[in-house]
């Protein structure tokens, strides 16, 4: 018995001295890094002011060789620091993905931590100063520039562009409305498109090409699935990322705008057409559908509209019952988001110079290509070998292209200039819907209580008008 | 002697009480703090650009400004570590101008890269920044005076090398002029405070450095679409859910009481939901309710229905109510079984047997002696389940989504998982905590025992 107890605090003993250990071991000084400390001036003035065209467009033209010399010879400079990166990611969390991506990343000395957005935050913002690298989307770090919580990267991308090229509108994004201040790198992009099964396209309207359809078109087919087949079986992610669909696509393509067109006449037609013709066709499930993926696998629906990682698996498990195409359009155009997740360094970071390898490493185009094989995320640096790819990303990558560079695209951007308010703007869109369509509440009333809602925030936050909305000096302001 | 026996019990009490006050109380207070305190809504000017200075007058956050003057207050380099405030760094460089000229001039630090340093750090030279974003001027302007609003000395080029000759770092102060309540407010405040739109005339108070007291988070709570919708299906679950799992528990109870023949096993089965998680309950009654699910299945399989139907949808909110009542009764009910257990065990034989001696049929014993006796435990039970009642939570999400049916503690989750806002979480979380607390009071008065009522 006393031999037992004598082995537990020995053992006891051990385990502290290995956790003090491990304390000492972390590298708590920061080589010596130009202090960040510069105040962002003007911080909203000059938003993005051109819809940026093609974000999808370069990564895919030309499978060059070059860039595989030039990046060999810059790990060698800092494979001790590199050993030593915390590297935190909001991507890529589930098991299966993770693994992949350790995969990806063992090849250049590098780990992961995976971790939810709303700890990370908290963590950043009181300063831990254990992280050196944070790999999260563009809606993480408008609360991170508020409390001033980020290094300007704005020289690591000026180095990073001397062997590769970066998609520019991320990069218009990652300045989060400031001229001077780099918030983030781009590291990999995806947007949101529709998908359908095979067994749908019969019930196709006449004369409706998949690839150039809209709203209008959905809904007639939708109808048409509705009436031959006797169960709805469209989908929309309801308990997912709905307000995309609202901010992004719905609002932009009828009304041109996504704040100052907020309450507008073709919102209300708009909202009119989305209750009385679009959601009576749309499968009453959808309130609880998060990755339409999982539907349409299962079969309960045939055609579905969502983030291009969330439907992967259906490409990926049944590349043959599965078609991609683009979003349909509006009245004015085909609006839709691009999404991207960058890759930021805190400003309390213990290892920056470690933090600049990580991410020198994560653009290279072939690690981006990896990327893209393996889990599905669009590149943003040109020149990734886009051949040979999986059968699921192939498929997804045609109707991205197509949807990026259609004739009447209208990228709508991620919101710039809400800091930590992300949410109730996405809030604000999803109860105007809910209240019109799902309750059945007056059109007019709504849109003009959550108009005002819109109004409030923006005053708020002093957020100025992004793409498409034209540039706004100050809030941007709804029209009446 | 008399004294020192007096303080024995309050030191031995003493490290709970502190652990209580450290531990409960305080982060309670806190938190709730948290539902009638704005944090940086008020702005307090000063008469000039200078910390020491006497108060102008206070400003609201988000109020529109007119900038009338701006004023940087030269820091000596050796203390800029020390200041709290937000400082702006201004090189004093000469490089080629756009036309070939060499020029100088003062720029701002965050447009020129610094490329050689001296050993104590002092930038020597540099190269000028990209400019970045698709529509701003991809020159770098160079002033006379280390101020954005002074004569423009020339512009640079991209990557143009330049020296730097000097350096300031500067407090930047703005002298602002805005409207509260018809009363017209001028004063300074440092940069950091006021965000300047395009041309520099305009702005408008970015953020505070001074809290009050507000009532507008529990206004917004109670004015927030999901407010009433939220209140009302949680005291209707309550409503619903509590009677139906007191009868059940004590018929489950008297059953196991009787003694049957593989009592045992009844007792396990009869616990196996306090197992399980309620999120696990949830997703299973989601898998049973849902269209392919096993309900349609079987009703399908056995020719009731013609085909399957969807239960849990925006239109069919009776049945997401049912169903969660369903899954609430499954999981929770076996909790009130056991302290109506123990309540029964704790009831002397021997009152029971007089009972049956007297004559008394089952229900007369149920209704007169043994319901009485069991009082205090489902005193107990009743305040535990009202307040777990208050607190449903991962059923409803699992089953309903969380926008068409929603709780109070979902919309706590939501505001401040979703929404990122405390205050308003806190005023959520205020509100079940005064629910719970006044249900608890009630029970305590309403179901009083035969001791305490005599007392």
């Amino acid at each position: 018995m006393s031999r037992n107890l004598r082995l537990l605090a020995v053992l006891l003993a051990l385990l502290l001295l290995a956790a003090c250990g491990g304390n000492e071991v972390e590298p708590t000084q920061a080589p010596a890094v130009e202090p960040v400390e510069e105040p962002v001036e003007e911080p909203v003035e000059e938003p993005v002011e051109e819809p940026v065209e093609e974000p999808v467009e370069e990564p895919v033209e030309e499978p060059v060789e070059e860039p595989v010399e030039e990046p060999v010879e810059e790990p060698a400079e800092e494979p001790a620091a590199a050993g030593d990166v915390v590297f935190f990611s909001t991507q890529f969390v589930p098991v299966e993905e993770q693994e992949k991506f350790r995969a990806i990343l063992a090849p250049g000395g590098f780990d992961v931590i995976g971790t939810e957005e709303g700890p990370l935050l908290d963590q950043l913002l009181a300063g831990s100063g254990a992280i050196d690298v944070v790999g999260s989307l563009h809606g993480t770090f408008p609360p991170l520039q508020r409390e001033d919580a980020l290094m300007n990267m704005i020289d690591v991308y000026d180095d990073l562009t001397a062997d590769r090229e970066f998609a520019e509108a991320f990069i218009d994004t990652g300045l989060l409305g400031t001229s001077d201040f780099l918030y983030y790198i781009p590291w990999m992009q995806a947007t949101y498109i529709m998908a359908a099964h095979v067994d749908a396209l019969e019930y196709l309207p006449d004369g409706v090409d998949i690839n150039a359809m809209s709203w209008d078109d959905l809904a007639t087919w939708c109808q048409n699935i509705l009436d031959e087949t006797g169960e709805p079986r469209c989908g929309l992610p309801h308990a997912g990322l709905f307000h995309r669909f609202l901010e992004g696509y719905l609002w932009p393509a009828y009304t041109g705008g996504m704040v100052t067109e907020f309450r507008s006449d073709a919102a209300a037609e708009m909202l009119a057409w989305a209750r009385d013709t679009l959601w009576p066709t749309i499968h009453p499930q959808s309130i609880s559908y998060e990755f339409m993926q999982e539907p349409l696998l299962s079969g309960e629906v045939w055609v579905a509209f969502d983030h291009t990682a969330r439907l992967l698996d259906a490409f990926n498990e049944q590349p043959d019952n599965f078609v991609a195409f683009p979003a349909p359009s509006g009245p004015e155009g085909l609006a839709f988001m691009p999404v991207v997740v960058g890759l930021g360094i805190p400003a309390d970071a213990p290892n920056p110079e470690g933090g600049i390898s990580l991410i020198e490493y994560l653009t290279r185009p072939e690690i981006q290509g990896d990327i893209l094989r393996e889990l599905g995320f669009f590149p943003v640096v040109a020149g990734v070998d886009t051949s040979d790819l999986p059968p699921g990303v192939a498929i997804e990558l045609g109707a991205v292209e197509a949807q990026a560079n259609a004739d009447n695209a209208l990228p709508a951007l991620l919101p710039v200039g809400l800091g930590d308010r992300g949410g109730d703007f996405n809030q604000i869109f999803r109860d105007a819907f809910d209240r019109v369509v799902l309750n059945g509440e007056d059109i007019e009333t709504v849109l003009e209580a959550e108009g005002a809602n819109l109004q409030a925030l923006m005053d708020e936050t002093g957020a100025p008008c992004w793409a498409p909305d034209p540039a706004s000096t100050g809030p941007c302001q709804v029209n009446e | 002697m008399n004294n020192r026996r007096r303080w024995t019990p309050y030191l031995l009490l003493l490290p709970t009480v502190l652990f209580l006050a450290l531990f409960f109380l305080y982060p309670m207070v806190q938190a709730l703090k948290l539902s009638v305190w704005s944090e940086n809504t008020i702005l307090a000017l000063k008469d000039e650009a200078d910390r020491e200075s006497g108060s102008a007058g206070r400003l609201p956050r988000g109020t529109t400004v007119t900038i009338l003057d701006r004023e940087g207050n030269l820091i000596p380099p050796d203390e800029s570590d020390t200041t709290a405030f937000l400082t702006e760094r201004w090189f004093y460089v000469r490089g080629d101008s756009v036309e070939g000229e060499t020029i100088e001039g003062w720029t701002s630090d965050s447009r020129i890269r610094v490329r050689e340093e001296a050993a104590d750090g002092t930038p020597l030279m540099g190269t000028v920044r990209r400019v970045l974003g698709s529509g701003a001027d991809p020159l770098t302007r160079l002033y006379t005076e280390a101020d954005d609003d002074s004569p423009l000395a020339g512009q640079m080029e991209a990557n143009t090398e330049v020296s730097i000759v000097d350096l300031a770092i500067l407090e930047v102060w703005y002298q602002v002029q805005g409207t509260v309540d018809d009363e017209t407010v001028t004063g300074w405040a440092p940069s950091r405070f006021i965000q300047a739109f395009e041309g520099g005339d305009q702005g408008r108070v970015d953020r505070g450095n001074a809290g009050e007291f507000t009532m507008d988070h529990i206004r917004r709570m109670v004015q927030n679409r999901f407010f009433w919708p939220a209140l009302r299906t949680t005291v209707l679950l309550m409503v619903i859910i509590i009677p139906i799992q007191f009868v059940l528990a004590i018929i489950m109870a008297l059953v196991i009481q009787a003694r049957l023949r593989g009592n045992n096993w009844l007792l396990y089965i009869f616990a196996i939901p306090l197992g399980v998680s309620d999120l696990a309950v949830g997703i299973v009654w989601f898998a049973i309710f849902t269209q392919n699910g096993f309900l349609n299945s079987i009703l399908d399989g056995i020719g009731l229905i013609a085909g399957p139907r969807p239960y849990l949808t925006a239109s069919t909110r009776g049945w997401i109510i049912f169903a969660i009542v369903l899954a609430e009764v499954w999981r929770a009910t076996s909790i009130v079984m056991i302290i109506v257990v123990s309540g029964l065990q704790a009831i002397s034989q021997e009152v029971l047997e007089a009972a049956e001696l007297f004559g008394a049929t089952l229900w007369q014993r149920v209704r007169h002696v043994i319901l009485p006796l069991l009082k205090p435990s489902l005193q107990v039970a009743l305040i535990l389940r009202t307040i777990l009642a208050l607190q449903v939570f991962a059923v409803v999400v699992a089953l309903s989504g969380g926008d068409i049916v929603t709780v109070l503690a979902n919309e706590t989750y939501r505001q401040y998982v979703e929404l990122r806002n405390p205050n308003l979480a806190a005023a959520y979380a205020g509100l079940i905590l005064v629910m719970s607390m006044v249900s608890a009071m009630i029970y305590l008065r309403l179901v009083r025992t035969q001791e305490e009522a005599g007392l």
